[in-house]
């Protein structure tokens, strides 16, 4: 009886804990941001991603060439160079 | 520049891309301020070490009115070429594809900026003009929404305001943290010693100002260069309303008097 009791008491505390969590897992948005050109000047973008900056946000970010920012998708290779 | 749609509702785009698109019709507007000063240097071929030198010759930028063709034209007015006249303005593309276009000899000079500046010196190339030290105010790099996400969406646009003046916080305090963001994202192959100069190059309010206001006498240079321009002003394309908000809570000194 007592294993028991004490089972379902285990078994409340893990339910009030992954509850407990549940409102800052989602509060947690994620959002796509575009970078139009590998260069020092996006570092700002890179350290809030890098050093896990985060204010609540999932970033992604995406390169999204010279001009063709806002809005949109452009999901390409970090790795490829940008125009500026 | 494509607009409005979910997918990236928020980019990181030089200041003329957004001037254009407004005078476009678009409602793209500026929310943070990023990089308000021109990070940029002229660089010939190694053969070439005076402006003299230069006439006759081909500067390569990314294509017409961008950021390089705009920096070309103020770079070389200003050590005395006439550009169009004394030397010829050609698209190449990207970054690399400019470095590799003067290296090759297919144009004399380009203009870039760091980290690539610095890889193309040690490289040889000449350092024809020095833009930060010509002291031109301008937007360059900054975050851009549009007022429509603003209007849906105020508290992850006041997330990622908030978010970008920590990061450059971290940026001014962090030097390890920097330079490891640069190695990440530029690349993991590029010397520590070149990956250092870029963060330092940083370094000044002209260059990355701590409260991230947009430059409104930033983005008046780039009007003065917008055949349209004449008709705008620098408020049509910036909303302070985040940074504001962050300065004025004391929020923003408030992390570089914890350090």
């Amino acid at each position: 009886m007592i294993t028991l009791r004490a089972s379902i008491s285990a078994q409340s505390l893990l339910v009030l804990a992954v509850f407990w969590h549940a409102p800052a897992q989602a509060q947690m948005t994620r959002i796509n941001v575009g970078y139009s050109a590998i260069s020092g000047d996006a570092l700002p973008a890179w350290v809030a991603k890098d050093a896990g900056i985060s204010a609540s946000l999932f970033y992604r970010w995406n390169h999204c060439g010279n001009g063709a920012g806002i809005g949109r998708h452009a999901d390409r290779s970090i790795g490829r160079a940008g125009r500026r | 520049m494509a607009l409005v749609s979910a997918d990236t509702p928020i980019a990181q785009l030089a200041g003329p891309a957004v001037v254009n698109s407004v005078i476009a019709g678009s409602d793209a507007t500026l929310i943070l301020g990023g990089v308000t000063s021109l990070n940029y240097y002229l660089l010939s071929r190694s053969e070439i070490k005076t402006p003299e030198q230069l006439k006759g010759g081909t500067v390569a930028i990314s294509r017409f009115g961008s950021s390089s063709d705009f920096i070309a034209r103020y770079a070389l007015s200003k050590i005395g070429l006439n550009p169009g006249k004394d030397v010829t303005i050609v698209q190449i593309g990207s970054t690399t594809a400019r470095v590799d276009a003067a290296l090759a000899g297919r144009v004399q000079a380009t203009v870039v900026q760091p980290p690539a500046s610095i890889i193309a010196q040690k490289r040889g190339m000449n350092i024809l003009a020095d833009l930060p030290k010509l002291g031109l105010v301008y937007q360059h790099t900054a975050a851009a929404t549009t007022k429509k996400y603003i209007r849906e969406h105020p508290d992850i646009v006041r997330r990622f305001v908030k978010s970008q003046l920590e990061a450059v916080h971290r940026i001014y305090t962090d030097k390890n943290a920097a330079v490891r963001a640069l190695a990440r994202f530029i690349g993991q192959t590029i010397d520590r010693e070149v990956l250092e100069k870029t963060w330092e190059n940083l370094l000044s309010e002209s260059v990355l100002p701590k409260k991230q206001y947009p430059s409104a006498e930033g983005l008046k240079t780039i009007l003065a260069s917008e055949p349209k321009g004449k008709s705008f002003k620098p408020e049509d394309f910036f909303d302070a309303t985040f940074v504001r908000e962050f300065d004025q809570s004391g929020f923003t000194d408030g992390l570089y008097k914890k350090r």
